[in-house]
């Protein structure tokens, strides 16, 4: 016996808006703002990336509540703070894509971070430097969370990406991100976010570039 | 491939309904030149106007933990209600599960909406419950009650797996009795089996009541298997409210937002019903047909919904977000 379509449609939508339920597809719970200076070294070549991470005032909340267990915040807890969520980062690259010409770019050493309050709000900082340096030509980065969870977009305002030491006439742009439907549904079903690479975060991740003249 | 265009085109839907509900100044940001990117451009707009709304209802927090006032009353009820809507907007598990069950088994419009509005209010409560329960009643700190929200996920998935189980399993036994109904009288003289049983039971003989019963008895689980998941983004609003000191402020807020997304959710709630309608008039023209397909839909929806009850477990178990709560 054949199905009528309307059904089999029925089910296909459900199936769908069943597996789009992942929780790695899960929308965004916290927000950090980004500032980003990238670093050039005397040859005009990208050394790395000095990060500074913003977070929400509620997410900043539950991360000191979390992470400090409920005692005083003193500036060497915060330290520890900011070295625990760094350890915790490793094994994701720091939420910190970078590559040239589409090839991955591997993270050499980061410093010590850095962490304090702004206003009722954390701030981690870190810098990231590249194990090779990188050309400018087809170099981009990318800061971002894979699961979503966290939107993590550079911050509104003037200059939220500085260009240190770069050659003159250097300029950054930052790509809004703009993914097609299939590529939204794909990072949104089940099997696909096993891998952790291609969650929804990616997709909806801006892209940074430089250009030199 | 097809697959995934349709539900594409199902999320495109409810979110442009949610648009011409709920929205305003939408239009305009809305240009069409491909259906990819006009998904997109309306997912990304969400997402922007859920940041922005949370901003809001963060900054209203903070005003009423420095002295309340009605202003910032009204000012966190509206924020935390439009949060609350545009959180729905996106993909989410509550959604996904209710819309599984109401585009495979038969529900009534009134009882379908009825389901979403509660299933989005019992969310809310149950984060209140977890969350400052454990703080007053057992005294734990506010982040630590994010491990026994973890857990009633779990029971969450236990619950769906199960009741996936029982609606395949009520439609294979529909199944059965339909094909034995047939050997049983013949088909071609005028029997007429229309006593309001649709439910995937078929031409079992106290139909009514059983449909009664066992529909109780399923939502029930659906509306517990989705509350028993509570929106981490409610729960973080408690955890700030708590340490701001103005927990009453939280609950209001999360209320608020459980509002904006049984708002939400009714909506795609009808659309799910109206859909499944639509389909079932399709092919109302051949009876045993249709009530073939019924129990095969059924059957279906249940198998589905237990798989993503197993899913979710085996995936609770699986490595923790960096900076996520546990």
């Amino acid at each position: 016996m054949r199905i009528p379509t309307p059904i089999r449609s029925a089910v296909a939508a459900a199936a769908l808006a069943a597996m789009s339920a992942h929780p790695a597809a899960a929308h965004p719970h916290s927000w950090i703002d980004l500032k980003v200076a990238v670093i050039f070294d005397e040859s005009g070549k990208i050394k790395g990336l000095q990060e500074d991470w913003l977070f929400d005032e509620v997410y900043t909340t539950y991360i000191l509540d979390s992470f400090a267990k409920g005692k005083a915040l003193t500036p060497e807890r915060f330290v520890a703070i900011a070295q625990k969520i760094m350890s915790n980062l490793k094994s994701y690259d720091n939420f910190t894509k970078a590559k040239v010409a589409g090839k991955p770019l591997a993270l050499g050493s980061i410093t010590a971070p850095g962490a304090a309050m702004q206003g009722h709000r954390f701030e981690l900082k870190f810098t990231a430097t590249f194990a090779q340096p990188a050309p400018t030509d087809g170099f981009a980065y990318e800061i971002y969370d894979p699961t979503y969870y966290i939107e993590m977009l550079h911050a509104e305002g003037k200059d939220p990406i500085r260009l240190v030491g770069a050659p003159a006439g250097c300029k950054p742009h930052v790509a809004k991100p703009n993914p097609s439907m299939d590529a939204i549904v794909r990072a949104s079903s089940l099997d696909q976010t096993q891998t952790t690479d291609t969650g929804l975060g990616e997709l909806f991740a801006e892209k940074v570039t430089i250009s030199c003249p | 491939m097809s697959l995934k265009r349709l539900a594409g085109l199902a999320a495109c839907g409810f979110a442009l309904v949610l648009l011409s509900a709920g929205a305003a100044e939408a239009a305009d940001g809305a240009t069409v030149p491909a259906a990819s990117s006009t998904f997109a451009n309306l997912l990304g707009w969400i997402f922007v106007q859920q940041r922005a709304f949370h901003r809001e209802l963060t900054q209203a927090l903070r005003l009423l933990g420095e002295g309340a006032s009605l202003r910032a009353g009204l000012w966190l009820i509206f924020a935390s209600f439009v949060y609350g809507l545009f959180h729905a907007a996106g993909p989410g598990h509550g959604k996904a599960v209710l819309s599984a069950y109401l585009l495979t088994q038969k529900t009534r419009l009134k009882r379908g909406v009825a389901l979403g509005v509660a299933a989005s209010f019992c969310q809310g409560i149950s984060a209140i419950v977890i969350v400052y329960g454990l703080i007053w009643l057992a005294g734990w700190r506010a982040s630590e009650t994010s491990v026994a929200v973890s857990w009633s996920e779990r029971v969450s998935y236990l619950l769906l797996a199960g009741m996936g189980a029982f609606l395949a399993l009520r439609a294979v036994r529909g199944l059965i009795a339909e094909l034995r109904g047939s050997h049983e009288h013949d088909h071609d003289h005028d029997h007429h089996h229309d006593h309001g049983c649709g439910c995937g039971c078929a031409h079992a003989p106290s139909a009514p009541e059983i449909a009664k019963a066992t529909n109780l008895k399923t939502s029930v689980g659906l509306v517990l298997s989705i509350s028993l998941r509570p929106c981490s983004g409610a729960v973080l609003v408690l955890i700030f409210a708590y340490a701001a000191k103005i927990a009453w402020a939280g609950m209001l807020a999360v209320v608020a937002m459980s509002a904006g997304t049984a708002f939400a959710v009714a909506l795609l709630a009808l659309l799910a019903v109206k859909a499944r309608d639509w389909a079932g008039t399709l092919a109302a023209g051949h009876r045993r047909g249709a009530n073939l397909a019924t129990a095969l839909v059924g059957f279906c929806g249940g198998a589905l919904v237990a798989l993503l009850g197993v899913s979710l477990m085996l995936y609770s178990f699986g490595p923790q977000h960096p900076l996520g709560m546990s």
